[in-house]
C-alpha cells in the first residue's frame, strides 16, 4: 500500500484508539519509507509525547517478536509488514536515528522554532522558559513598578473602578490577581474591545428631574377595594429614595422596575398599567446607562492599568531573557519573515522538510499556538501531490484546558477544511458495555436534562456538545455502574434536620468512597481502582483514610511537599535560620526531631538561638540547599515511611533547583522556602488505588473508577471579565471584553438596548460549563469495568446544575438516599471474578546498598599532583596581598629572572642588550623601566654573589648546566606503575658534575626589602621547604645521595647566595 | 609539510599505557625529550600520561611537554602570545558591535539596532563571540559563509557580511593591544609564520582535532605522529592526522554487551543500579580500576549519595561552579543591592554570615538581633527601597542607621554613583572581598579549606583580568562593573578538592575522558538520547543544514565520536551501560540511538526491554502514615485574657495556645504593602489623637478632615519609611479617604448629641471574670468611648478598619453560635465608669465601601448578651484548665502556623478546602 496522503481529522471518543490511529498514521509513514525526520508529531504533555514514542516501538518490536501481533499490525497497516523480519527492521531502523523521531510537546516544538528564528525574532540571545516562580516574582515587580510611575491619588481612582467602588487594603495583592485574570485578555485583544459594552447614553439633568417628578407623582394602582396599593406604595417609596440617592443597582434588582424588565404583566397581583410601565421603563434606562457608564469606566481603568502592567512586566522578563512558555507562539506570530515560504524556512532552520504533520489531542490546542501551526498544516493538507500529510486527532469532548486557552472549536473548524477527511471513531476498546450505556444515557441528550433549564449557558454548552453514542468492541464484557449515597442532611443545634454543609457531604462522600474501595479491592485485588476528584483539595484527606485502613493508596497529582511533617519541619528551620525572630518556627524546629540536630531548644537564650540561625545560614550559602538537607535528614531516622520519602522528594527537588545554576546562583533561603510551598510534586508508587484529579487522569484508564466529588456548584465564583471572540470563532480578535455585573444590571442593560454585557455573559459561561461537560465526560470515560459514583441524594424537583444532578437525571436515581443503593440496568457483580485472584504481592522499597568493599587500595585513577612552590603557601594569607595587584616589583623581579636563566656562564654570556630586551617582550615582560631593569641585570652580573653562581671558575671540571629544566616524578616510592601523584617543578639552575657525583642548585628568588642578617634568614627559612624538595627530586633524577647536593638561594635584589640546610 | 606518522594501538591495552611504552622504547640515546609536544584531548587524560611518564621515562630525561588540543597553537608558536582574558574578549565585542551601523546590527540580530540590544548589554557580544569561536575552529571566515550565502541564494547574507565586518574590527583592534583571541591563536600563529620548528608532535587519541591545529600541524618542520586508540584493520576509518573519518563512524555498529546494558526508572534508580553492580563487582577490584562516566548531571547527586551511603566517596572531576561559591553569592547580592537598593537586597547583604561577621568586627558586637531588627522594621514601615533616612519614628531607626553606614562603609564605590576604570574597580573589590573574608590559607588540604582557596585564588586571577592594561581604563559605574565580574564568574569552574582519606574514592568523569582512561571497569551513566550523542546546540545563526553545506556539519561528527568512544569502551573493558526511563522531573526519556546500533535480533531485544517490557527495578509500595500530634509544652496557667483574645479560643484553642499562651509571633517573608495589623495602627493612631483633640466636638466637617490628613501625614512620616512601598503609598490615600468619611460622620454624631468621653480607655481596677476554676482577669483597651449630651445615654465603640464593614452582629456570631466576644465584654470593662447603665455597642466602621454611615451599632437583646457572658466563662474556664488540644477548622495563613496546627499534611485527616482547582 502507498503511504497514507491528504489530510485527516479522526475525531475520537474515549478509549477509541486515539493514540494507536496516531501511531498507526506515523508507523504507514515509516513502512511507506518516508524519513521520519519529515514526520512531526506533537501533543501536550511530555508524559504523552513519551507514550506515543513508547507505543510505536511497542507495536512493531511485538510484531517482531510474535506472529500474532505482526498479523494484527499488518492488518491494521493494509499489509506493510508481511513478515516478522519486515518488523524487526522497521523497528531497528528507527531505532538507530531515534533522534529523527520528532514526537514532542507543541511548547517543546515551539522551543526549537523560537531558538531557531532567535535572531529574526528579535528575542534575546540567550532567552530561556521563567518557571512560574519567577515569573510570579516578575509579576509582583511589574505591578510595583506600574504603582510607582503614577501618583497615589491616580491610582487611588483605578483602583477604586478597578475594585467596583471599594478600595481594599490589600492593594497590591488586589492588582496582581486582577492583573492575572486580565493580562491573557488583553495580549488577545485591542483597545476597542474594552469598550464596546455600548450601555444606553445616559441621561441630562432635565431628563431626570422630569423622571423624579414624574415617579413623584405617579399614584399608585387602587386595589378592589378602591384603596392604594400598599406593596406599590412602599416599592415606590423605595424607587423614589433610590433614584434620588442614585442607588442604581437596587433599584433595578427588585421591586416594580425588576418586573418591568422581566416583561412581567403584575406587581403585587395588580397589573402594571401601559403609563406606569413607561415611566418605571424609563427609570430602569437611567439607571442602566449610569451603571453602564460605570462598568465602562473600570473596563476602562482595567484595561488602562493591564496596558501599563504588560509593558513592565514584558520589560522585568527581558531583563534576565526569560519568556513564558505562552509568550512563544505570540512571539513566533509576530514574525516578520512569516509571510516567507514557511515549509522551505522551517526546512532550512530545522534541518529537515517537514512533509507531515500529526497533531494529538487537538482539542487542547489554543488560537495563539493554532495560527503558528496552522499555515503549514494548511500548505500540508492542501498538497496534492500525496507526498505530504496532516492528521490530527481530537475529541471536543474532552476539552479540558479551556482556562488554558485550549479551544475546541479549533478542532470543529479543521474538520470542516474541504481538503479533510473525517472520520469519527465511537468504539470503545476500553470500556464494558454497561459502562458505556451508562455513558450513553448522561450524555446523548444533555439539552433535554431537567438539569439545565435554569441555566442558559449551560443549556448553550449542551447543546454544544456533540455526542455520539458509544458502543464497545468486547459486547461480552461484564461490568457495573452504580450510586452510592450518604445523608445529605445533619441536625442543627436543636436536633433538627438540616441541609448538611458543603463540607460535611464532600466528607461524607469521601468516607462511603473509601469504604467502597476497601470493599472492592476486598472482591477484586487485582483490579485497579481510582477514586477521581475534581478538586486537588480533596486527595490528601483520601489518600489518608485509605492508608489508615491498610490500602495501598498513592495522590498522584501532586500535593506540596508540606504535606509531610518532616518536610513543614525541615522549612520551618530554613526560615528560622533567615528570621530568628519567628518564634512559631523556633518553637516548631525545637518540638521536632531536628532540636537536637541544629541544637535549639525551646527556652534557649536568644543570644544562642540567634547564632544558631546563622550557622545554618552558613551552612546553607556554603553548602548548598540539598546538602543542608541531606544533613537534616538522619533527625528523621525513625519518621513514618511516608515521611522519610517525602523528604527525599525533598531533597530531590532542592538537587535539580541546584542544578540549575542561574536558579540556584540568587536563590536565597526565603525564595527556597516559598518554592518548596508552592511546588506540586508527585508521589508515583505501583499502589493499586489512585487518587488523583480528573483532569490527571486524562489519558488514564482502571478497572474501577470511583467518583465522589459530584456535588460541588459549577460557577461557584464566576470570573470577573467576562468575553467573547468575533461570531465566536477562535480564530478571530476578542470582540468585547468588560467586568462582569450582577445579573439585574445584565438585564436591565439588555432591557435598555444593550445585551453585550449579557452576551459576553452567556458566551463566557457557555464556555466554562462546557469544561465542566467534558470534565465529566472525561471522568466517567475512564473505567473499563466498574463506575461508581457517590453523591448525596438528588431531589427530583431541585434544577440545581451541578454534575450530581446531570448524572441522577439522567440515570434516573433522583430521590433515592443512603439507605438504598442503585445499580444501573445490565450492571454485572461478576466482574471482579477475573481480578481475584490476589497478585504478586506489591514489592516494598528495595534494600540500598551498604556497603561495597574493594579488594584494595583507596586512590581513584587521576592523579594529582603538588608542586614544591605551593608548599610554601601554607599558613593565612591575607587576601589584601593575594588580590593585590602584580606591581612593577613583581615585573622586575621576572625579568632579572629570566635573563639571569639566560646565563650559561658568566664568562661566555654574549647577549647584547637589544636581545635580551627582545627576550623580555616576547615573555609579555615589556613595558615602562625595561631599560633600567636591564642596566641593573648588567650590574647585578657584576656582584661577588653572580660570580659565586654563574662563573664557570666555580665548576672546574667537567659538569653540565641545566637552566630553567622542568622535571615530573612520582610522588612516594610506589615506583611499581599503579597510579598516583605526582611531583613536578622546575629548576631555575643546576650544575651537574657527573664525574664528582656532585650537584649544585640554585633557585632565583627577587624578595625585596632584606636589609639584615636577620631578615635573610627568615627569608632562607622561608623559602627551605622548596628548596628541600628540589634537592630531593634532584638526588632521585640524577640517583645521587642529598648530601651530594647542595641548595641555594641567590637573591637577587639582595645580592646575597645563601645554602639551605 | 611534515608528514604524520600513524601508529594503530589496537583494543587491548589502555591507550596511555600503550603510548608511553612504545614512546620511551623508540627514544634515541641522544634524544632531546624536552623537545617533544603530547597533544591529548582533555586534562585529565595529559595528567594521567604525565603521570605514567614520570613512571616510566629515564629520569635522567626531561620530560617532554604535555598539553590539551587547545593549547596547540601556543605551545607551537615562537612568540609568547598574549591571549584576551574572557574580560577582554567580552569587552572588545562590545565595542565593536556597538561600532557597526544600526542596520548592520538589526541584520545581526532583530532589535539590535538601537542602543541595546534584546536580552541586555553584553547578550549580543556573547552571541558573537559563540559564533566567532566556532567559525575559528573550523578555520572558516564569515565571509566565506557569507560568499556561500549568496552562492546558494540564501536570505541571511547581510548577517555575514556584517559580522564579517564586527570580526575585522575585532581582530584589529585586539591586535593593537597586542593580544589574540585564543580561539583565533592558530590562524594568527600561521599567519605570521611564528610556528616553531624544533617540536616533535604526539598526537594522542585526538579524534576529532579542529581544522584549524591540523591545518597548523600540517606546516610543522618535524615529523608529527598520531597515536590511534584502534586497531590497524580499522585504518581506512580514520584520517592521516589519526582523526575520524566521520563516514566510517557515524552509521557503525556499537559492540556493546546486552547483558551489561540497564534501563532504570529515573536518576535515582541508575544510581542504585550502579551501587548493586558496584557491590558485585569490588571485591575483585581496587577503586581505580573502576571509571564511572556522567553524561546527566541530573544523576550525578544521587551517585554520590547511593555510594557515599556504601561507605565509597565520589569526586566530580570536572569541579564545581564559581556561581554557586559564598563568594559569588555574596557578589551576587551586593550587585542585586546595587542595581535598585531595595530594601530586601539590603536586607538580604547585611544577614550574609560573612558581612554580619565583618560588620561586628567593625562595629564592635553591636549588631546581634540584625536579622530581627530589619524584620521588624520592614512589617512596620514599609519600606520599598534604601532611601536617605529611615522612618523618625520607628524603634529600630538608630540600630539600622548605623547598620547602614557601616554597610555603606564596607561597600565604599560600589554605593557611590561612582564611574571608574575597570583596574579601580579591581582595587575595590580587592578591598571589600579583603575586609569582609580577611585571610585565607592557601595550603589548606581539608575540603573545605581548599575550596575556599581556590575561590580566591580564582577570584584573584579574575581581578587580574579587570586589571589588564588593555581593558583596565574601560569606565564604568558600579553595576556594570559587578555584572562583568558576575558574567566571569558564572564561566569559572573550580578544581575538586582532594581526595579525602581513608574511605574508597571514586572519580565521576565525563564522557570524553572515559575512553583515555585506563580503568578496567567502566559505568556509562545517563546513556539516553538526548545525552548521548549530544544534539547541536541550536544556533540561531548557523542552522545545522547550513553547517552541513559548509561542512562543518557538527551533528554526525559528534555521533562519529560518540560511537567510537561506545566502541573503544565495548571494546577494552568491561563496560556497564545505564539507561533510563524517566528524567529527574518525571520527564520520559529514551535509551541513547547508540544502544541500537546492533544486529536487528539484538536491537528487537534491546527494544524490547526497553519499550515494552516493565523497567526494571521496584517502584515504591505506598507508605505508611502516622498522624501528627501537635506539639505542647506546660505553660504557667494565664492570670489575665485580652476581651480580643477569645475569639481567637472560641476559632482554635490550639491556635490561641500558640498565640496567646505562649506568644508566639510570626515573621512573613516578603512585605510589600502593610498587612491588616499595621494598617489599623495607623489608623488609630490618627483617631486617638483626634480624640483627644479640640476637634473632638466640633461639628465642621473640613476642621475635621485636615486635621485627620494632617495627623495621618504625620503619623506616616513617623512610622513609615521614606522611601515605602508604592502600594504603602496608595494605602495611605485610602485610609485618608476613608478618615474622610469619618469626618462626615463624625461631625454628624457630635449633631445627634454624642460626645467623645473617652478615647484609648481601660479601666483602673481589674475586670474579674469568674468562674469555677477561680477568677480570671479580663483586659482590654477600648478604643472610644461616647456619651449623649441630653440623654447621658453610653455608647462604646470600636474602630475597624478591615474591608468588609461587617455589622457586630455578623462578626460576633455564625447563626447562634458566639464566635467572637469582644463587644459584650466592653461592658464588663465599663462598669466602673458607667456602673449599671445601658451601654450601646458598636463598631466604627472605616471599610473599604463607601456607605456614609459608618456607625454600626449591635442589636442584641440582653438574653443574647447573657448568652454571650455565659460562653466567655465556659471560654474563661477552658483556658484556666490548659483545655487546648482541639484545632479547629480555619487554617491560619501564615504557613508555619498551620504546619503546628497540622493542616496541610498528608497525616492530617478529614480536611479539604473547597475552591475548585486544575
Ligand atoms: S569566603 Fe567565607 S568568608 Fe568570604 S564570602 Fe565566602 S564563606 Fe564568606
Amino acid at each position: 500500500m502507498s503511504r497514507p496522503r491528504g489530510a485527516a481529522v479522526v475525531l475520537a471518543s474515549a478509549g477509541s484508539g486515539k493514540t494507536y490511529s496516531l501511531t498507526t498514521h506515523f508507523l504507514l509513514l515509516v513502512a511507506a519509507g518516508v524519513p521520519p525526520e519529515r514526520v512531526l508529531a506533537t501533543t501536550f504533555t511530555r508524559k504523552a509525547a513519551g507514550e506515543i514514542l513508547d507505543r510505536i516501538f511497542a507495536r512493531l518490536v511485538r510484531a517482531a517478536r510474535d506472529e500474532t501481533e505482526r498479523a494484527k499490525l499488518d492488518a491494521s497497516l493494509g499489509g506493510v509488514v508481511p513478515t516478522r523480519e519486515r518488523a524487526a527492521e522497521l523497528a531497528s531502523d528507527l531505532a538507530r536515528h531515534v533522534e529523527r523521531c520528532r514526537v514532542m510537546t507543541i511548547d517543546s516544538f515551539f522551543v526549537v522554532l523560537a531558538r531557531a528564528f532567535a535572531a529574526e525574532l528579535g528575542l534575546a540571545p540567550d532567552w530561556r522558559i521563567a518557571d512560574e516562580f519567577h515569573a510570579a516574582r516578575a509579576r509582583d515587580a511589574a505591578v510595583a513598578d506600574v504603582l510607582e510611575r503614577e501618583s497615589p491619588e491616580r491610582w487611588i481612582l483605578l483602583l477604586r473602578e478597578l475594585a467596583r467602588a471599594k478600595t481594599s487594603r490589600a492593594v497590591h495583592a488586589t492588582l496582581v490577581a486582577s492583573v492575572r485574570d486580565a493580562h491573557e485578555l488583553f495580549l488577545e485583544s485591542d483597545a476597542d474591545a474594552w469598550a464596546a459594552l455600548s450601555p444606553p447614553a445616559r441621561a441630562d439633568e432635565a431628563t431626570r428631574e422630569r423622571l423624579s417628578k414624574a415617579l413623584a407623582e405617579f399614584v399608585p394602582p387602587l386595589t378592589k377595594q378602591g384603596k392604594p396599593n400598599q406593596v406599590w406604595a412602599k416599592a415606590l417609596v423605595k424607587v423614589r429614595e433610590r433614584f434620588a440617592g442614585e442607588e442604581w443597582e437596587p433599584l433595578v434588582k427588585d421591586g416594580i422596575a425588576a418586573k418591568v424588565i422581566a416583561g412581567d404583566a403584575a406587581f403585587a397581583s395588580q397589573e402594571i398599567a401601559p403609563e406606569a410601565r413607561a415611566l418605571f421603563a424609563a427609570v430602569v434606562e437611567v439607571a442602566a446607562a449610569e451603571v453602564g457608564a460605570a462598568l465602562e469606566r473600570q473596563n476602562r481603568a482595567t484595561r488602562e492599568f493591564v496596558d501599563h502592567f504588560d509593558a513592565r512586566f514584558a520589560a522585568r522578563l527581558a531583563e534576565r531573557g526569560w519568556l513564558r512558555f505562552s509568550d512563544l507562539p505570540r512571539a513566533l506570530s509576530d514574525d516578520p519573515s512569516s509571510a516567507r515560504d514557511v515549509a522551505a524556512e522551517l526546512a532550512w532552520r530545522l534541518d529537515a522538510e517537514l512533509d507531515h504533520l500529526l497533531l494529538d489531542e487537538f482539542q487542547d490546542t489554543s488560537p495563539a499556538q493554532w495560527r503558528v501551526l496552522r499555515p503549514l498544516a494548511e500548505e500540508l493538507a492542501a498538497d496534492g501531490s500525496g507526498e505530504k500529510s496532516f492528521f490530527c486527532v481530537g475529541d471536543t469532548k474532552q476539552s479540558i484546558y479551556g482556562w488554558r486557552g485550549g479551544d475546541p472549536r479549533l478542532l470543529e473548524g479543521v474538520a470542516r477544511w474541504p481538503t479533510v477527511e473525517r472520520r469519527s471513531l465511537t468504539v470503545s476498546y476500553r470500556s464494558a458495555p454497561v459502562v458505556l450505556d451508562a455513558v450513553n444515557r448522561i450524555f446523548a441528550d444533555l439539552s433535554a436534562s431537567p438539569a439545565f433549564v435554569e441555566h442558559a449557558g449551560a443549556l448553550a454548552a449542551a447543546r454544544k456538545f456533540q455526542f455520539e453514542p458509544h458502543s464497545a468492541h468486547a459486547t461480552e464484557l461484564s461490568g457495573v455502574v452504580r450510586a452510592l449515597f450518604v445523608e445529605a442532611l445533619a441536625e442543627d443545634e436543636d436536633g433538627k434536620p438540616k441541609a448538611a454543609g458543603a463540607e460535611a457531604i464532600r466528607s461524607a462522600c469521601r468516607a462511603r468512597a473509601v469504604e467502597h474501595v476497601e470493599e472492592l479491592v476486598g472482591r477484586a485485588p487485582r483490579a485497579t481502582v481510582a477514586i477521581l476528584v475534581r478538586r486537588k483539595a480533596q486527595i490528601g484527606p483520601l489518600v489518608y483514610a485509605l492508608r489508615r485502613r491498610g490500602l495501598a493508596a498513592s495522590g498522584e497529582s501532586g500535593n506540596p511537599l508540606t504535606d509531610a511533617a518532616a518536610v513543614q519541619v525541615a522549612l520551618s528551620a530554613l526560615h528560622l535560620a533567615e528570621h530568628p525572630s519567628d518564634t512559631a518556627a523556633w518553637f516548631h524546629v525545637a518540638h521536632s526531631p531536628l532540636a537536637a540536630t541544629l541544637g535549639i531548644a525551646w527556652g534557649m537564650d536568644r543570644a544562642a538561638l540567634r547564632s544558631r540561625a546563622r550557622k545554618l545560614r552558613e551552612h546553607v550559602l556554603a553548602r548548598g540547599f540539598a546538602a543542608t538537607l541531606e544533613s537534616f535528614r538522619p533527625a528523621f531516622g525513625d519518621a513514618s515511611a511516608w515521611e522519610v520519602r517525602r523528604f527525599e522528594r525533598l531533597i530531590e527537588f532542592a538537587i535539580a533547583l541546584e542544578a540549575d545554576l542561574a536558579a540556584a546562583a540568587s536563590s536565597s533561603i526565603d525564595e527556597f522556602v516559598a518554592r518548596v510551598r508552592d511546588e506540586r510534586v508527585e508521589d508515583p508508587s505501583t499502589a493499586s488505588v489512585k487518587v488523583m484529579t480528573i483532569h490527571a487522569a486524562k489519558g488514564l484508564e482502571f478497572d474501577a473508577v470511583v467518583l465522589c466529588d459530584l456535588a460541588f456548584q459549577f460557577e461557584k465564583v464566576p470570573p470577573a471579565l467576562v468575553w467573547r471572540r468575533t461570531e465566536e470563532d477562535p480564530l478571530r480578535e476578542i470582540e468585547a471584553v468588560s467586568r462582569d455585573a450582577t445579573d439585574s444590571i445584565r438585564e436591565a442593560l439588555a432591557f435598555s438596548g444593550a445585551p453585550k454585557l449579557a452576551e459576553l455573559r452567556l458566551a463566557t459561561s457557555t464556555r466554562a460549563m462546557y469544561d465542566e461537560l467534558c470534565t465529566l465526560y472525561v471522568a466517567t470515560t475512564r473505567a473499563r469495568r466498574e463506575l461508581a459514583f457517590v453523591l448525596p441524594s438528588v431531589d427530583p424537583t431541585k434544577r440545581k446544575y451541578d454534575p450530581a444532578t446531570i448524572v441522577a437525571h439522567a440515570l434516573g436515581f433522583t430521590g433515592r438516599s443512603a439507605g438504598e443503593p442503585w445499580l444501573f440496568a445490565g450492571s454485572d457483580e461478576s466482574w471482579v471474578d477475573a481480578f481475584g485472584a490476589p497478585g504478586a504481592s506489591e514489592r516494598g522499597g528495595e534494600d540500598a546498598v551498604r556497603d561495597v568493599r574493594f579488594s584494595r587500595g583507596a586512590g581513584a585513577r587521576a592523579p594529582a599532583s603538588v608542586a614544591p612552590s605551593r608548599r610554601a603557601l601554607a599558613g593565612a594569607v591575607p587576601l589584601r596581598l593575594l588580590f593585590a595587584p602584580a606591581g612593577p616589583a613583581r615585573r622586575r623581579g621576572s625579568r632579572l629572572h629570566l635573563w639571569c636563566a639566560e646565563v650559561e656562564w658568566l664568562e661566555t654570556f654574549t647577549a647584547g642588550d637589544d636581545e635580551l630586551l627582545e627576550r623580555a617582550r616576547a615573555a609579555e615582560l615589556g613595558g615602562p623601566e625595561l631599560e633600567r631593569d636591564l642596566a641593573d641585570f648588567r650590574r647585578l652580573l657584576r656582584t661577588d654573589a653572580a660570580r659565586a653562581v654563574l662563573s664557570r671558575a666555580t665548576h672546574p671540571g667537567e659538569v653540565e648546566v641545566w637552566r630553567e629544566r622542568r622535571y615530573v616524578l612520582p610522588v612516594g616510592d610506589d615506583e611499581a606503575g599503579a597510579d598516583g601523584e605526582v611531583e613536578r617543578g622546575a629548576f631555575d639552575r643546576v650544575v651537574v658534575d657527573r664525574t664528582a657525583r656532585r650537584a649544585r642548585i640554585v633557585d632565583f628568588k627577587s624578595d625585596a626589602g632584606l636589609d639584615g642578617e636577620a631578615r635573610i634568614a627568615e627569608r632562607v627559612r622561608h623559602h627551605a621547604p622548596q628548596l628541600l624538595a628540589y634537592r630531593a627530586a634532584l638526588a632521585r633524577i640524577l640517583e645521587l645521595d642529598a648530601s651530594a647536593i647542595s641548595a641555594e638561594v641567590w637573591f637577587l635584589e639582595a645580592g646575597v647566595v645563601r645554602e639551605v640546610e | 609539510m611534515g608528514e604524520i606518522r600513524r601508529e594503530f594501538l589496537g583494543f587491548e591495552r589502555p591507550l596511555l599505557d600503550h603510548v608511553v611504552e612504545r614512546w620511551c622504547a623508540s627514544l634515541a640515546p641522544d634524544a632531546d625529550t624536552s623537545r617533544t609536544l603530547f597533544v591529548l584531548p582533555g586534562g585529565r587524560a595529559a595528567r594521567e600520561l604525565e603521570a605514567r611518564l614520570a613512571r616510566k621515562l629515564e629520569r635522567s630525561r626531561p620530560p617532554p611537554t604535555l598539553i590539551t588540543e587547545g593549547r596547540l597553537a601556543e605551545a607551537l608558536s615562537r612568540a609568547k602570545l598574549r591571549f584576551a582574558s574572557p574580560l577582554e574578549r567580552t569587552l572588545v565585542w562590545r565595542a565593536v558591535l556597538a561600532e557597526l551601523t544600526p542596520t548592520e546590527r538589526s541584520s545581526l540580530w532583530r532589535g539590535a539596532d538601537g542602543s541595546g540590544a534584546p536580552g541586555g548589554p553584553g547578550s549580543l557580544a556573547r552571541a558573537a563571540a559563540r559564533a566567532f569561536v566556532e567559525l575559528a575552529g573550523h578555520a572558516l571566515e564569515p565571509d566565506d559563509v557569507a560568499a556561500h550565502l549568496a552562492r546558494t541564494a540564501r536570505a541571511d547574507e547581510a548577517r555575514w557580511r556584517a559580522f564579517a565586518r564586527a570580526t575585522a574590527a575585532y581582530r584589529e583592534r585586539l591586535a593593537r593591544r597586542g593580544a589574540v583571541d585564543p580561539a583565533d591563536a592558530a590562524r594568527h600563529v600561521l599567519a605570521r609564520s611564528l610556528a616553531r620548528s624544533d617540536l616533535h608532535v604526539e598526537l594522542v587519541g585526538c579524534v576529532d582535532l579542529p581544522q584549524s591545529a591540523r591545518r597548523l600541524i600540517a606546516t610543522l618542520a618535524l615529523p608529527a605522529r598520531a597515536w590511534v586508540f584502534a586497531p590497524e584493520e580499522l585504518r581506512d576509518a580514520f584520517d592521516a592526522f589519526g582523526g575520524l573519518v566521520i563516514d566510517a563512524w557515524a552509521d557503525r555498529d556499537i559492540p556493546l554487551s546486552t547483558e551489561r546494558w540497564r534501563v532504570a526508572r529515573g536518576p535515582d534508580d541508575q544510581a542504585r543500579v550502579v551501587a548493586e553492580q558496584l557491590a558485585r563487582l569490588a571485591p575483585e577490584l581496587a577503586p581505580s580500576d573502576v571509571a564511572i562516566g556522567v553524561l546527566d548531571r541530573e544523576v550525578r547527586p544521587f551517585l554520590e549519595r547511593r555510594l557515599a551511603a556504601a561507605g565509597v566517596d565520589t569526586r566530580w572531576a570536572a569541579g564545581r561552579p564559581f556561581g554557586v561559591t559564598a563568594l559569588a553569592n555574596l557578589l551576587g547580592s551586593i550587585e542585586r543591592f546595587v542595581a535598585d537598593r531595595r530594601f530586601e537586597d539590603f536586607r538580604a547583604l547585611l544577614v550574609h554570615p560573612d558581612v554580619e561577621t565583618a560588620l561586628e568586627r567593625d562595629l564592635g558586637g553591636s549588631l546581634s538581633g540584625l536579622a530581627e531588627t530589619l524584620d521588624a522594621y520592614a512589617a512596620a514601615s514599609g519600606p520599598a527601597r534604601l532611601g536617605d533616612a529611615f522612618a523618625p519614628g520607628a524603634e529600630q531607626t538608630d540600630e539600622l542607621a548605623s547598620a547602614r553606614d557601616a554597610l555603606f562603609g564596607l561597600l565604599g564605590e560600589f554605593v557611590r554613583d561612582a564611574r571608574l576604570p575597570l583596574a579601580a574597580w579591581a582595587d575595590e573589590f580587592a578591598r571589600l572581598v579583603a575586609e569582609i573574608c580577611d585571610s585565607v590559607d592557601l595550603g589548606a588540604q581539608d575540603p573545605g579549606g581548599w575550596d575556599r582557596a581556590h575561590d580566591f585564588t580564582a577570584f584573584a586571577e579574575i581581578l587580574a583580568e579587570l586589571r589588564e592594561p588593555s581593558i583596565a581604563d574601560f569606565v564604568c559605574d558600579a553595576k556594570t562593573a559587578l555584572a562583568l565580574v558576575a558574567e566571569r564568574i558564572a564561566s569559572v569552574e573550580l578544581p575538586p578538592p582532594p581526595r579525602s582519606g581513608e574511605r574508597p574514592n571514586l572519580d565521576l568523569v565525563g564522557w570524553l575522558e572515559l575512553p583515555l582512561d585506563a580503568a578496567r571497569v567502566a559505568f556509562v551513566v545517563g546513556f539516553d538520547e538526548g545525552n548521548v550523542p549530544r544534539p547541536a546546540t541550536e544556533s540561531a545563526w548557523l542552522p545545522e543544514r547550513l553547517r552541513a553545506e559548509l561542512g562543518i556539519g557538527a551533528a554526525r561528527a559528534r555521533v562519529a565520536r560518540d560511537v567510537w568512544i561506545a566502541t573503544v569502551l565495548a571494546r577494552t573493558r568491561t563496560t556497564w551501560w545505564v539507561s533510563s526511563k524517566k528524567s529527574l522531573s518525571g520527564d520520559p526519556r529514551t535509551p541513547s540511538r547508540l544502544v541500537f546500533r546492533a544486529e536487528r535480533d539484538m536491537v528487537v531485544e534491546r527494544l524490547a526491554r526497553a519499550f515494552v517490557d516493565e523497567a526494571e527495578a521496584a517502584t515504591p509500595g505506598a507508605a505508611t502514615v502516622r498522624p501528627v500530634v501537635p506539639p505542647k509544652v506546660a505553660a504557667a496557667p494565664l492570670q489575665r485574657l485580652r476581651v480580643t483574645a477569645f475569639r481567637a479560643y472560641l476559632a482554635s484553642p490550639y491556635r490561641f495556645y500558640l498565640e496567646h499562651v505562649l506568644g508566639l509571633v510570626t515573621v512573613a517573608p516578603r512585605v510589600l504593602e502593610l498587612d491588616a495589623l499595621r494598617f489599623g495602627v495607623l489608623a488609630h493612631d490618627v483617631l486617638q489623637a483626634f480624640g483627644e483633640s479640640e476637634l473632638a466636638r466640633s461639628r465642621d466637617v473640613d476642621a475635621i478632615e485636615a486635621f485627620l490628613e494632617a495627623r495621618l501625614k504625620r503619623a506616616a512620616e513617623r512610622a513609615l519609611d521614606p522611601a515605602r512601598h508604592a502600594a504603602v503609598r496608595v494605602q495611605l490615600e485610602q485610609l485618608a479617604s476613608r478618615l474622610q468619611r469619618f469626618a462626615a460622620w463624625q461631625a454628624r454624631s457630635v449633631d445627634e448629641g454624642w460626645t467623645i468621653e473617652h478615647v484609648e480607655w481601660s479601666p483602673r481596677a481589674p475586670v474579674l471574670l469568674e468562674t469555677r476554676l477561680g477568677p480570671l482577669q479580663l483586659t482590654g483597651r477600648i478604643d472610644r468611648i461616647d456619651r449623649h449630651v441630653t440623654t447621658g445615654a453610653w455608647r462604646v465603640l470600636d474602630y475597624k478598619t478591615s474591608d468588609g464593614g461587617k455589622p457586630p452582629e455578623k462578626t460576633h456570631r455564625r447563626g447562634k453560635r458566639w464566635v467572637d466576644l469582644q463587644l459584650p465584654l466592653y461592658r464588663h470593662l465599663v462598669r466602673e465608669l458607667v456602673g449599671d447603665a445601658p451601654v450601646a455597642l458598636g463598631y466604627v466602621a472605616l471599610d473599604a465601601g463607601q456607605d456614609d454611615d459608618l456607625g454600626k451599632l449591635a442589636t442584641w437583646k440582653d438574653e443574647d448578651l447573657a448568652v454571650a457572658d455565659a460562653v466567655a466563662r465556659e471560654v474563661a474556664e477552658r483556658v484556666l484548665a490548659g483545655e487546648f488540644d482541639e484545632v479547629g477548622d480555619d487554617e491560619p495563613d501564615d504557613p508555619i502556623l498551620a504546619a503546628l496546627c497540622g493542616f496541610g499534611l498528608a497525616a492530617s485527616g478529614d480536611r479539604a478546602d473547597a475552591e475548585v482547582d486544575e
